[in-house]
């Protein structure tokens, strides 16, 4: 707190005028000091504008990417051969492909093959079933829609998966099983450990929100109630010897495009029928408008296939079932996973036991 | 660690195309039910778990002795009912229900309840067309 | 009062109190009375915004900065530091449940509790239930009665519950929007939705309940229903049943913690309703990040070891 000595009054003559100034200002912002709790202070919240080019934005200023969205689609990730060269369906072609989308979903309750125990009556997921995207494939890079080559060190290590479960093998056939020796001969997903990302087609529950804070997206799936924070602030990645089943993501803005670097995947963790540890995806998510969010992501494994490929896949959010954070319930699955790995495992037992093993 | 990477690799199951397919590809239902075990059972419904990730039916099911035996039965997953309004009161004790399914592997009372539906033949939880395809409200009787 | 509040909270017009003296015995009394005008209306600006502090929050004198919808901002990365994941009560040290395998490790520290007014308010039957809980809580489930009924959840890395996942010892993250809350936790992955500004009803139990928030001032205040029965308090044995109410409270002290506060109800367990309080500490190091414990890997053995091949 400095005392300032009468002759340093010439220099500070014009403070008569910024006291005189900042009264003013004081008396005119009074009003809303008495009102500042629980109300936004005008100036910093971005009005709307009313402009059909004007890129939806948070009140920090990053493009807005929130809502809640399903991630379902018919639309298969690889072009059937079928379809061979058409990247795009006609409406026509689309509507008839829909019609023959609800033939399917009354076909699933028919009479099982011998040896399928089937699944559920379709009424469980019938409203879960999505839409068709109007592309014949999600790929888009390769341009037939497939997926490139496996290396032959990808393919070698799928031939031994392969002989590796049918070494496991007992019964004849359709009535044969495979044995599951321990938990870990089962699924990922089926031990509700962990379940493959990118999330890509999945029969239900295929919800999730976008959340956004300064600083941060976060993205919360209702499957295996996964959460994904991805840090905008240029920080690094996790050191290479830190693996986890979801990986460790990046995020950056190029224009409105969030761009999301994604690595450090645990190696048991698996993707497409290969394992994730080598795995890089980069994500791109772009609104496209009100409803919809174009989700693209370069998939990149020189040790599995040959060269990187791409997928587009939108996020909808005009799917009735999935309106509001509500609407995503709790997936507690481990939780209630008991008699599944009970029945499971058991029933190995048992069927070594008939093997003679 | 490799074969380890292997042996969980081999059970993924996930060599597949990866294209969306009707089934659920979640469960290994081989490796619990037995196709060349299946049942039918009329019960009472003794309680109603809509938990995840597949929702469980207890029902009591009186044999033709008089006896009565209690079966679990697993069922669909609940997420998506609630997303059309059923909740935990919607199948209360007391109903009775029939079963078509398979049964456990291990021979326990436990079965995959493909089929749940009332006496009448009316399925459980659909209206009277339900066939699923787009634009049916299962709701509506 | 109000010279004093400026001097205290305006540094700019310290100088402008000073000269105030120094010109006391001027002719300049123009001077003075712009001074006394500008004192007299930031007193009047800051004595109404103090007066509204303290009367929607009586315990809070820290006023967190708001999110863009105008609440206090919660958002972050949060942590308990305390005991409480061991025993919610007062209770000394103690070994771990293997002491001729682990020895110091894992054992008990000890601690004076979380819970406010004495030992917790349990019915006869229900504090019997709870030493039996306690006694055994490391049984390995061997069949799904015994799982359902017997063992420490945390042991096979089930969802926490609440209050119980806000102080297990690992980090949680806060991620506030106008319309929901939504708070991760480390141990397991466990996430919650707390939804604001509307009522939707929960269909069915869940293991982590169903959460209605609305601010009251500088606080959060939560309602937790519907939990499933199975969770458990701490490693102590200390349980609920599926009427359990808990009404949580967040609010801030200061940039770097919240006073986190929980209110239980549940008649079928306890004589009446009690309380835990305790502050949860911000992760300020720097690039704190939320990092996944999966941990169902780990409590595999310890659920299925039984059915394993011979």
């Amino acid at each position: 707190m400095a005392i300032f000595s009468a002759s340093d009054e010439r220099r500070f003559m014009p403070w008569r005028v910024w006291i005189a100034a900042i009264s003013v200002v004081a008396l005119a912002t009074v009003p809303l000091a008495g009102q500042s709790s629980g109300k936004p202070a005008p100036a910093s919240v971005a009005k709307p504008v009313k402009s059909v080019n004007v890129v939806k934005k948070t009140p920090w200023g990053d493009p807005d990417l929130q809502g809640v969205y399903t991630f379902s689609t018919l639309t298969p990730l690889q072009r059937p051969d079928a379809l061979a060269a058409k990247v795009a369906l006609t409406e026509a072609e689309l509507a008839e492909q829909e019609e023959r989308d609800a033939e399917n979903r009354v076909a699933e309750d028919r009479p099982l093959a011998p040896g399928n125990p089937g699944t559920y009556n379709n009424f469980w997921t019938s409203n879960e079933k999505g839409r068709r995207t109007g592309r014949s494939s999600l790929i888009i890079d390769p341009q037939d829609g497939r997926r490139p080559p496996l290396t032959p060190q990808a393919q070698k290590l799928r031939d031994q998966l392969t002989d590796e479960a049918a070494a496991r093998r007992v019964g004849t056939p359709p009535f044969d099983h495979v044995i599951y020796r321990s938990w870990k001969d089962l699924p990922a997903y089926t031990q509700c450990v962990s379940r493959p990302m990118p999330r890509q087609s999945q029969a239900y529950n295929h919800g999730l929100q976008i959340l956004q804070v300064p600083g941060y997206v976060v993205i919360h799936y209702e499957s295996m109630h996964d959460v994904r924070f991805i840090p905008l602030d240029g920080r690094p990645h996790l050191p290479d010897n830190i693996r986890l089943w979801n990986g460790d993501s990046r995020g950056h803005w190029e224009g409105n495009t969030l761009v999301v670097d994604w690595t450090n995947f645990d190696p048991r963790q698996e993707y497409e029928g290969a394992p994730q540890g080598n795995m890089h995806f980069v994500e791109r998510f772009t609104r496209v408008d009100a409803k919809t969010i174009d989700y693209e992501v370069t998939v990149d494994d020189p040790t599995t296939w040959t060269k990187s490929w791409k997928f587009l896949l939108p996020w909808r959010a005009d799917d009735p079932n999935y309106q509001k954070p509500e609407d995503l319930y709790e997936y507690a699955c481990h939780e209630g996973n008991y008699r599944q790995m009970e029945d499971a495992l058991n029933g190995s037992r048992v069927l070594e036991h008939a093997a003679g093993k | 660690m490799r074969m380890k990477l292997l042996v969980a690799l081999a059970a993924g199951g996930l060599l597949l195309d990866g294209a969306a397919t009707a089934m659920p590809a979640h469960h290994a239902f081989n490796s619990e039910f037995d196709a060349a075990k299946p049942i039918k059972l009329t019960g009472i419904v003794k309680k109603m778990e809509w938990i995840n990730p597949h929702s469980w039916l207890t029902i009591d099911v009186k044999k033709a002795d008089g006896t009565v035996e209690t079966w679990e039965i697993e069922a669909g997953a609940p997420n998506a009912m609630f997303r059309r309004g059923f909740n935990r009161n919607s199948l209360p004790i007391g109903t009775e229900v029939v079963v078509n399914g398979f049964q456990a592997k291990d021979g326990r009372k436990r079965a995959n309840g493909r089929d749940i539906s009332f006496p009448d033949g009316k399925k459980l939880f659909m209206g009277s067309s339900g066939t699923g395809a787009p634009g049916d409200d299962p709701l509506k009787p | 009062m109000r010279d004093r509040l400026i001097v205290a909270r305006l540094p700019p017009l310290c100088y402008t109190v000073a000269r105030l003296r120094e010109v006391r015995r001027t002719r300049r009394r123009f001077t003075v009375l712009t001074i006394a005008f500008a004192a007299a209306v930031a007193g009047a600006v800051l004595s109404q915004a103090a007066a509204r502090v303290v009367a929607q929050a009586p315990a809070a004198a820290y006023r967190a900065p708001r999110t863009p919808d105008g609440k206090p901002s919660l958002n972050g990365i949060w942590q308990a530091m305390n005991e409480a994941n061991w025993d919610i009560e007062a209770h000394g040290t103690g070994p771990s449940p293997y002491p001729e395998l682990l020895g110091a490790l894992f054992a008990q520290p000890a601690a004076q509790g979380v819970v406010e007014g004495g030992p917790l308010p349990y019915t006869p039957e229900a504090l019997a239930k709870k030493k039996e809980n306690f006694a055994k809580r490391l049984t390995r489930p061997t069949s799904r009665e015994l799982n359902e009924t017997t063992g420490d959840p945390e042991a096979k890395c089930y969802m926490p519950g609440v209050p119980r996942a806000t102080y297990m010892p690992m980090p949680f993250q806060i991620v506030q929007t106008p319309q929901q809350v939504l708070i991760a936790y480390e141990f397991a992955n466990a996430t919650r939705e707390i939804h604001i500004g509307r009522k939707p009803e929960a269909p069915a139990e869940s293991w982590m309940g169903w959460s209605i928030g609305h601010w009251e001032g500088e606080t959060l205040v939560v309602d937790v229903t519907d939990q499933i029965d199975r969770t458990w308090f701490d490693r102590a044995g200390n349980f609920h049943s599926s009427a359990l109410h808990v009404i949580e409270r967040y609010t801030p002290m200061s940039a770097d913690h919240l006073m986190y506060e929980a209110t239980i109800e549940d008649p079928k367990v306890f004589t009446r309703p009690w309380k835990m309080s305790m502050p949860l500490y911000r992760r300020v190091e720097k690039n704190a990040l939320f990092i996944d414990f999966k941990c169902v890997e780990y409590a595999q053995e310890f659920m299925y070891g039984h059915l394993l091949s011979k």
